[in-house]
């Protein structure tokens, strides 16, 4: 079977349908081809047990793009985001350390650690949105080359270093300590209390291979900050039906508009010829042509595996295989039979209905990585677990519930060998105890239970390593940098071969922006109209 | 440092919190218009705001001043580190006085307002809008002082207007008699009257233990019966403050750790606080920056109070000159009925309102039943206050 | 020794180390009346030296020069007063258990012994590249960084004519710098090389003396920072001074009296006056009161404002950030007399004339690391290992040995405390010792160890930092000590800093010093 598309994706992952939609748009014939015979690749929603939906990859939103919700009519095709109420740090002598969206019940909870420290994080969360201010602008940018000399990309370096300019000399100096700083480091230039700084380094370290005692880790925090609910910056929410529901309204739209996607169809091959690409070839032995191939799968994947080396330059398939994608999270998702209870916890309080922790110091998360640079699972790994049926009920029947875990840190690898069944179980089991210390009864309330490793989310998801950002998210690998110096513009060597994924600017997590920036690339190749794609909103 | 909070852990079943004399208001309360001052529930109006407003300038009104965030500050060098705290010269001040007085960052930008009570040269109590914990245990560094927060331990009561002085006599606070303004005297061991207040009248500040608080408020309203004692709520306060020209902080300027965007944090000379920088003390935190600033004439505000011609109040509203650029804000702005003048307090770009200082036009949209009126007014810089009242300083006071 | 000193001078300068002579000189040179005061009987700080036992003589800490600059070396005249240096090129080993050791020989492993040919190439070439990187670097280094005052459009040309003359390399050189630039050592490494051993003692020499193990992001500067040292044109060299590193700072003195400084020792200043909040003089422990309207303080930044200011007279954001600054030392020193050469395996006699580097593998640098984030020793610690008398027989007697060894990863602050760890710590670095050089142990006269704490109390310095604080990216240049200060001026009118704490930082290179001494001329001149 042969037919002919404007452009082919590969992959059905979230920033994969976010660019089908944007070319589409623009009147391009396209076509979208999955794997699996679900779509979504790491945002999904899956029916594991029996009426329960698990969001069992990525598992809160706050980073996808409200501009890209509203060009691509998101809302009309089901998708909800609903803000998350609270949060809970458990420690380990029984108390609990609890985040509300009221601004005095927060402080006055944090007063119960450090009457100080919550005064403190007035200035620390000043100091923080003034970076986020900083970045947010640059999301929907495609970063400049800053090698080129081309006017674009001159231009473009221009903006940025406008954009630092508006800075005063002292807030220039911030900024820079901020990109090159370990979040305990600068966690330590606000806070005393243990707890207070644990429950903040969090989103210094998920989803990377990295301790919080390790420089860079600052940005990271940035990274997991400078999303927004409703203008609401900083702040996470549940996708009404889990995850999948933004995948779905991305493909509904996308089919709306006339595009087409083929599941269970495995690209193992992006044809070329004469340094261009023609079209891709299936596992099961179909072709299909196009002159516009964009993969959204990770630069790895992409290059080493689906692209025959022989078409492209020896040096950049080194630049691939330098490029740090690196395994450090696991999953554990859990049907539950009735809502686990917390002692420590007073009956009705809104801080089980977000993200739940139990690691109550830095020291304990940094060794957790010690584990990992080690070879191994962290033996007390930090989990942020979720039970996102507290908030949306529509993923499982009523008083049942989804629980999500992810678990860091999780190398690709055991001491270098593959991971057992047992290894796995044993993996299962380390996060299990670490929930039961702080709900005795929890065990008793599993119903089923998936123990997703860094295997389990390269087979299935396709994520390289299992990493959810597909790449490490350091200095190395941000900006132009991202995914490799040259190529940073979602252009490969090959001509009409592009990539959308996280493995490109801006990154990791479920954004969008990689495949609408992407999108707007192509359609600047392909000399087709960009305008259907709103610029960011301004940041004032 | 105690810790105040250390015990509640119900937090979010309680996001404000009720001050000692909620109960004593809300009995009063015929609406229900309460708002969130410091994580406290506090009146905006109790049943009448024109009523209230009246009670200040004619009779006597009960403001709940427990939100106040307080510190004590205790300990040998105390006078030294609040000198090196603020800007006005703590050792000049007398035993037994209140100064207002203002703290700045290293940039000499304004962190807040205050009162701050001296007791005696070793404990001072200090009043203020926003929290400061950090910022004072940081500037004690070296310092031989406590710093205790007892915003939740300590009430606070405001009786203002001219026959405020009667009732507390009345009262049985005789000894109130003989205090001029910014004095402060105890009544009893636990009870302390300052005659201070945010009204620019006759007053008086009244702090108690929380455990007083039932006690004293019968008391109050027993005396005050027929001397026409009302409780009153933030709207007809903020009315008298406008017409004194006394400022808020985070409304009339913002705070320096608050301000996210350049240039929104000020100086003491760009709010009209530059009386109150003693620039003859040795040091305190941001002298130099305020001296250079001053050197190199790099402020770029100035804080000046208007009368606008017409009645329509004009908050938030932007100011012009010749109708056409863009020169300030409008920071608080009412009809004052005592003054009977459209007034406010605004913040103009340098030079206007110091060279410049005519030809300066408010823009006033009026909605009126779906469609807006559109005006452009004439705005005059005068010296605040717009209400001058001589029964202020009288002392012995006014009794009616 | 020294005439009655006047009481009043131009400029007061607080410690006598390397920093603090080269600014004297400078200053003095420029005509102003200098008085340099230090708190102990002779100059150098914590370069200094020490007989340990009768006849061995070694210096006290650092004991090689990597930094020195020339421009300190021209500005002190050093060879004129007394510098000479006769074996420039100290080579490296990377020591192997298995006795298959590799040998980096020249500029830093421009010729390497002991890996295969591949690791060779890749090595040259990643040398070379680094080298450059180094290079670019360079010219930040030796000067006043860009500061409040400059910071307008011209300071920022500086950057802007780097990124150009980079560019001008080619695409390649240009994009691999603004990639590797933030990176950690070990992915670097890991990128190109596969001898544990070569990958081992480049991820030491990049950490060594901060807290950051080869896999922290960032780390590479470490290394860059070492390779942009250089002497008389050659980069990244260790040398080793005739008469040791007593007779670099007898050079530096030297200089320091012929250029007409008042120098008085024994003198440790409590506390500065200061007068209409500016500074005008200091007030010695002795009892004595010199005047001044300018004095440059080389001591820490953390002595100078936290101390000798006091928190009281400094505005609070600023102590905030010196609060913030991590001055815990790292890094201890253990000093040794042996009655004999030793014998180590797989070397002989002419190659203990080296530096002798234990970091089998970036793994092993990694883990030796990890104890130290939690306040606690590793149990198999990397060292760098000299032995001084094999530069000059004269620090020691004939037929015998002096081996001075830098300790990692033993962090300032123990859980359990220096007093309860510190004989394990030297116990478990001379069994290692013994198990490369069997017999060693026995062979020892006398030892000396100085922990971060002993530091700290020797030489004044809190937290015994070798570099004052934390020579990491987020306090390199501008941002060091911290930005309000990076032109050597503090908020104090009058009072300047220099030495390690401030920029370039850590190294005997004296360039923070000279520097400082500009801005003064600057200031006063305007």
């Amino acid at each position: 079977m042969t037919q002919k598309f404007d452009a082919i994706i590969i992959g059905a992952g979230h920033n994969g349908l976010v660019s089908a939609c944007y070319l589409q748009k623009a009147g391009l014939n396209v076509l979208v081809l999955e794997k699996n015979d679900w779509i979504g690749g790491a945002a999904v929603s899956r029916e594991l047990t029996p009426n329960i939906l698990y969001s069992n990859c990525s598992y809160v939103c706050s980073l996808f793009r409200p501009e890209i919700m509203r060009d691509l009519e998101l809302p009309k095709h089901g998708l909800q985001i609903i803000g998350i109420e609270g949060g809970t740090v458990f420690t380990k002598n029984g108390d609990y350390l609890a985040s509300y969206r009221n601004y005095h019940s927060k402080r006055r909870e944090m007063a119960r650690f450090s009457n100080k420290d919550s005064e403190a994080y007035e200035r620390y969360s000043r100091d923080v949105t003034r970076q986020c201010r900083f970045i947010q602008p640059l999301l929907m940018r495609t970063a400049p080359d800053p090698a080129s000399f081309k006017l674009k990309d001159i231009s473009e370096i221009f903006y940025l270093i406008k954009k630092f300019n508006e800075l005063t000399p002292n807030q220039m100096a911030e900024t820079i300590r901020f990109w090159t700083m370990s979040i305990s480091d600068y966690l330590d230039e606000y806070f005393e209390n243990d707890v207070i700084k644990a429950s903040l380094a969090v989103s210094g370290i998920i989803g990377t291979a990295l301790g919080p005692m390790s420089p860079g880790t600052a940005y990271v925090l940035l990274h997991h900050y400078m999303g927004e609910v409703d203008g609401s910056i900083g702040s996470w929410g549940y996708a009404r039906g889990g995850m999948g529901a933004i995948t779905q309204a991305l493909s509904s739209s996308f089919k709306s508009l006339g595009g087409t996607i083929i599941t269970e169809s495995e690209v193992t091959n992006v044809l070329v010829n004469n340094n261009s690409a023609k079209g891709v070839a299936l596992k099961n032995g179909n072709e299909y042509y196009s002159s516009t191939i964009i993969s959204n799968a990770d630069v790895k994947r992409t290059f080493l595996k689906l692209v025959n080396e022989k078409n492209l330059p020896k040096k950049f398939i080194n630049k691939v295989k330098n490029f740090k994608i690196r395994g450090s999270s696991g999953k554990v998702n859990i049907g539950l039979d009735s809502m686990p209870e917390f002692p420590a916890v007073p009956k009705g309080d809104p801080c089980l209905k977000g993200d739940i922790h139990f690691t109550d110091s830095i020291e304990r998360m940094e060794r957790a990585y010690d584990d990992w640079k080690n070879g191994t699972w962290s033996k007390d790994p930090f989990l942020d677990m979720m039970i996102p049926t507290t908030t949306d009920p529509t993923m499982a029947p009523p008083g049942k519930h989804f629980m999500s875990c992810f678990v860091q840190y999780c190398p690709p690898k055991v001491y270098g060998n593959d991971w057992t069944e047992a290894n796995k179980e044993a993996f299962g089991e380390t996060v299990v105890k670490q929930i039961e210390e702080y709900s005795p009864s929890f065990r008793e309330k599993i119903i089923h239970m998936e123990i997703r490793t860094p295997k389990e989310l390269e087979n299935e998801v396709g994520l390289t390593e299992g990493n959810i950002f597909q790449g490490e998210l350091t200095f190395d690998q941000l900006l132009f940098n991202r995914p490799i110096p040259g190529y940073a513009q979602y252009r490969s060597p090959v001509s009409g071969l592009y990539i959308c994924g996280s493995s490109t600017h801006p990154g990791g997590g479920v954004m969008g922006a990689p495949g609408r920036n992407a999108a707007i690339e192509i359609l600047r190749d392909l000399k087709k109209p960009t305008k259907h794609a709103r610029s960011a909103y301004e940041v004032i | 440092m105690k810790n105040n909070f250390k015990e509640n852990k119900n937090n979010f079943k309680q996001p404000l919190l009720k001050t000692p004399f909620y109960e004593m208001f809300s009995k009063e309360m015929t609406q229900g218009y309460w708002y969130d001052w410091s994580g406290y529930k506090a009146a905006s109006i109790v049943q009448d705001q024109e009523l209230e407003y009246f009670a200040i300038r004619s009779t006597a009104s009960l403001f709940d001043i427990s939100p106040l965030i307080k510190y004590r500050i205790t300990g040998p060098d105390t006078e030294d580190f609040l000198n090196k705290l603020t800007i006005r010269n703590v050792g000049q001040q007398k035993n037994n006085t209140v100064q207002y007085t203002i703290w700045c960052d290293d940039e000499g930008n304004v962190l807040d307002d205050g009162t701050l009570f001296k007791f005696n040269n070793t404990s001072f109590r200090l009043c203020c809008q926003e929290r400061h914990l950090p910022w004072f245990i940081d500037t004690s560094s070296g310092f031989n002082v406590e710093i205790l927060e007892e915003t939740n331990l300590i009430a606070g009561l405001s009786i203002q207007g001219p026959t405020s002085a009667a009732v507390l006599i009345n009262a049985g606070y005789q000894s109130i008699d003989q205090l001029k303004p910014f004095e402060m005297i105890k009544v009893t061991d636990d009870i302390l009257i300052s005659r201070t207040g945010f009204t620019g009248d006759l007053g008086y500040e009244i702090f108690l233990p929380n455990k007083l608080s039932t006690a004293v408020w019968n008391n109050l309203w027993k005396a005050g019966e027929d001397l026409g004692i009302r409780a009153i709520g933030f709207n007809a306060l903020n009315i008298a403050r406008i017409e004194t020209g006394f400022i808020i902080a985070n409304s009339d300027f913002i705070t320096s750790e608050h301000a996210v965007r350049n240039n929104r944090a000020k100086k003491p000379d760009e709010i009209g606080m530059s009386w109150m920088v003693d620039m003859t003390k040795q040091y305190f935190n941001g002298k130099a920056a305020i001296q250079k600033a001053r050197e190199n004439n790099e402020n770029k505000f100035i804080f000046v109070a208007l009368e606008i011609d017409g009645k329509e109040p004009a908050d938030g509203a932007i100011i012009y000159h010749n109708k056409d650029l863009e020169v300030g804000i409008i920071t608080a702005a009412t009809w004052s009925p005592t003054a009977k003048k459209s007034i406010a307090l605004a913040t103009l770009k340098l030079p206007y309102g110091q060279k410049i200082k005519s030809n300066l036009w408010v823009e006033i949209y009026v909605l009126r039943e779906l469609e807006y009126f559109k005006m452009m007014k004439k705005a005059f810089i005068v010296k605040a206050p717009f209400v001058k009242l001589s029964r202020r300083n009288l002392t012995p006071p006014l009794r009616k | 020794m020294q005439e009655v000193p006047m009481k009043s001078y131009d400029v007061i300068i607080v410690g006598a180390g390397h920093n603090g002579m080269a600014a004297a000189v400078k200053l003095s040179k420029s005509g102003r009346k200098v008085l340099l005061l230090e708190s102990s009987s002779k100059p150098g700080g914590m370069a200094v030296s020490n007989e340990i036992f009768k006849g061995y003589n070694t210096a006290t800490l650092p004991h090689l020069i990597n930094h020195l600059s020339s421009k300190v070396i021209k500005e002190l005249d050093l060879f004129d007063h007394g510098l000479e240096i006769k074996n420039k090129i100290i080579p490296s080993i990377s020591i192997d258990q298995n006795h298959n050791h590799v040998f980096l020989n020249g500029e830093y492993g421009s010729n390497v012994e002991g890996i295969n040919s591949e690791d060779n190439h890749s090595w040259l070439k990643l040398r070379k590249r680094l080298f450059n990187q180094a290079n670019l670097l360079k010219r930040f280094i030796s000067n006043t960084p860009i500061n409040q005052e400059n910071i307008s459009f011209l300071g920022k040309l500086k950057f802007i004519k780097a990124g150009l003359d980079l560019r001008l390399q080619g695409k390649e050189e240009f994009q691999e710098f603004f990639r590797m630039i933030l990176m950690c050592v070990a992915d670097v490494l890991e990128e190109e090389i596969e001898s544990d051993l070569l990958s081992g003692i480049v991820s030491f020499d990049s950490t060594l003396g901060i807290r950051l193990g080869p896999r922290s992001p960032t780390s590479l500067m470490g290394l860059l920072y070492r390779f942009s040292g250089e002497f008389n044109g050659q980069q990244g060299v260790q040398i080793f001074p005739v008469g040791g590193m007593e007779q670099l700072i007898k050079s530096f003195y030297a200089s320091v009296e012929s250029s007409g400084v008042t120098t008085l020792f024994s003198q440790t200043v409590k506390n500065f006056i200061i007068k209409d909040g500016k500074i005008d003089g200091v007030i010695t422990k002795e009892g004595n009161e010199y005047k001044s309207r300018i004095v440059l303080s080389s001591v820490s930044p953390i002595l100078t404002f936290l101390e000798l200011i006091g928190t009281k007279r400094l505005d609070t954001g600023f102590i905030r950030e010196l609060k913030s600054l991590r001055y815990h030392g790292n890094v201890s020193k253990l000093n040794l007399a042996l009655d004999r050469i030793p014998v180590f395996e797989g070397l002989d006699e002419n190659q203990l004339s080296s530096r002798i580097v234990y970091a089998p593998s970036i793994e092993h640098v990694e883990k030796n690391f990890n104890p130290s984030k939690y306040q606690e020793l590793p149990t198999d610690p990397n060292f760098e290992l000299v032995f001084p008398n094999r530069f000059d027989q004269s620090l020691a007697p004939n037929g015998a040995a002096i081996a001075s060894i830098i300790i990692q990863n033993t962090p300032y602050n123990l859980k359990n405390g220096w007093e309860k760890s510190r004989e394990k710590l030297q116990n478990d670095v001379l069994s290692r010792l013994e198990s490369f050089s069997p017999g060693i142990k026995k062979s020892i006269l006398a030892s000396q160890f100085l922990s971060p704490q002993d530091i700290e109390n020797s030489f004044n310095v809190p937290g015994g930092h070798w570099h004052h604080s934390e020579l990491q990216i987020d306090r390199m240049y501008s941002l060091r000590p911290v930005f309000k200060c990076s032109n050597y001026k503090t908020p104090l009118s009058g009072l300047y800093i220099c030495g390690s704490g401030t920029h370039p930082g850590g190294g005997i290179n004296g360039n923070s010093g000279i520097n400082a001494a500009k801005q003064i001329i600057k200031d006063i001149n305007n």
